[in-house]
């Protein structure tokens, strides 16, 4: 079940980074988590300016990535360009869908995507 | 892995030792405050419940005030009736007795005098907490535990640290052979077939499926986008998008045992292992139904922003004591800031390299600490006393 093997297999990822990296660089390079390699979005682990290198981490890898926005701490950005009308993907999971393109690296939240649950605003009318 | 606590005459294990002086109406609620002022360890809960509630409403107050009577943290209970009510005091009297746990039933009907309710009342109330004084703790074990697991003032880090950590705990639990509770079917649309699928069997997992449909469909009845209360705008500033992805993260605080049963509000589980309770996410009821569920302490995954500030918990009474609530929080900025008002971290997992499993760890010995009564929690110091709201479905007449 996916959920679990996240909840497990993401807790060895913070530590293994923390003991694997020995260069002070990367030690201190941004850092953003996925949480299914389905997922086209990441959640940042810090604040980050426009044109930030972010490392992104899933499982045992990990991947470079720039944020073309300065995005807070715990929001997410896109790790692949999502088109209008594709669903946004996140735990392996859909959690909405684009309502305008969204390029890699740009801020993905409530401006760029909607909810396809709990719509009874276009249920009736 | 043990810790103290009060064995209860029906096996039961509190871990804490109350007398409840409890109304079976909301037209009695002075009566509970009068009653226990100044008494040591006696608690008042009036509710928000009378005769103004129909038929399924009223069905589930009578076994919610029963079942919440029941839950083994409360000693005895003195239970305060009017004695005309449609929530029958006899009916919640009789089935607390066939327990074997003290109480004892006074009407204003019976007395026929308010007076008089409030002196027979305080001194049933004190020979009770005399005799719940008299109560030693003793051993116990994880699995006399039924543990109540929510989140609240969730951000992103709730679904990447604090509710990972959670779950961890609600496995462990399990594994011991306890029990674990989650409920907030609000907070399950959009991840209702991840959670069916761990169904033990297709009965159950249609009753998961159908909780999320009927919730859904009442929200869809409404007319309106469900944004803005699923996710909060606090959940919103945090970074959490759309109800599905706070879903997705929010299911993670249970854990990944099968999921044994679909309870309604306010129902106790059967048997051991996992249990989700179809019921609200907002607080206020959600205590209710848990402690109802038999559960003696819960666990609330926090995540940052306004929520985090408050010394109570966000939509719920400023005190609730029939249920520890332990306080958690993976966000490290919103900790350095509240470090009074969260009983745990857990953001050293984002900062430290903590793993989820030491901090489980962790939150395991704060959990056994808390039942043990060796800690009072942030949300135990409440002092404003508010009666208790119970899940209503229907009109209020």
């Amino acid at each position: 079940m996916r959920s679990r093997c996240l909840s497990r297999s993401m807790a060895p990822q913070f530590s293994a980074q923390a003991k694997d990296t020995n260069e002070r660089e990367e030690s201190e390079m941004k850092k953003a988590i996925a949480m299914d390699s389905k997922d086209n979005v990441a959640t940042l682990l810090t604040d980050v300016d426009a044109n930030d290198a972010v490392q992104v981490m899933l499982g045992d890898k990990t991947a470079e990535a720039e944020v073309k926005e300065r995005i807070r701490f715990g929001h997410k950005f896109a790790v692949k360009p999502i088109t209008k009308g594709q669903h946004v993907v996140k735990y392996g999971e859909v959690i909405g869908q684009a309502v305008r393109d969204i390029g890699e690296g740009q801020h993905v939240h409530v401006h760029n995507v909607e909810s396809l649950r709990g719509r009874g605003d276009l249920s009736n009318n | 892995m043990r810790f103290q606590g009060y064995t209860r005459k029906d096996g039961s294990l509190g871990v804490r030792n109350l007398v409840a002086v409890i109304t079976t109406t909301g037209c009695m609620n002075e009566a509970p405050k009068l009653i226990s002022r100044g008494i040591q360890g006696v608690i008042p809960i009036g509710h928000n419940l009378s005769c103004s509630h129909l038929g399924d409403d009223l069905k589930r107050s009578t076994w919610t005030l029963t079942n919440l009577v029941a839950n083994p943290n409360i000693f005895g209970a003195v239970l305060i009736g009017m004695g005309c009510e449609q929530i029958s005091p006899e009916k919640i009297y009789q089935d607390i007795q066939k327990i074997g746990k003290p109480i004892e039933l006074l009407t204003l009907q019976d007395l026929d005098d308010w007076d008089e309710l409030v002196k027979r009342g305080r001194n049933a109330a004190q020979r009770m907490s005399e005799e719940a004084s008299k109560q030693q703790r003793g051993e116990a074990e994880l699995k006399e535990i039924n543990l109540a697991i929510k989140c609240g003032g969730s951000d992103t880090t709730s679904g990447v640290v604090s509710n990972p950590v959670a779950g961890f705990v609600a496995d462990r639990v399990i594994t011991e052979g306890g029990t674990v509770v989650f409920t907030e079917t609000p907070e399950i649309l959009g991840a209702e077939h991840v959670l069916a699928r761990r169904a033990i069997n297709e009965k159950v997992a249609e009753k998961v499926l159908e909780a999320a449909r009927n919730m859904e469909r009442r929200i869809m009845d409404m007319g309106v986008d469900l944004r803005g209360s699923e996710p909060t705008p606090a959940n919103i500033a945090g970074g959490l998008t759309t109800i599905e992805e706070k879903s997705l993260g929010a299911i993670i605080k249970a854990g990944s045992a099968p999921l044994q049963e679909v309870l309604n509000y306010g129902e106790r589980p059967s048997g051991r292992g996992l249990y989700f309770m179809d019921g609200p996410a907002r607080t206020a009821e959600l205590l209710v139904g848990m402690a109802a569920a038999g559960c003696q302490l819960m666990v609330f995954s926090m995540g940052g922003g306004l929520p985090s500030m408050l010394p109570m918990l966000p939509a719920a009474p400023a005190r609730f004591p029939l249920m520890p609530v332990i306080k958690m929080s993976g966000n490290p900025e919103e900790y350095e800031k509240r470090k009074d008002l969260i009983d745990i971290s857990v953001a050293s997992v984002i900062e430290a390299g903590e793993t989820i499993e030491q901090a489980g760890d962790r939150l395991l010995r704060e959990v056994l600490r808390v039942a043990s009564g060796q800690k009072q929690t942030v949300y135990e110091k409440g002092t404003y006393e508010e009666p208790l709201l119970i899940q209503i479905d229907g009109p209020s007449i």
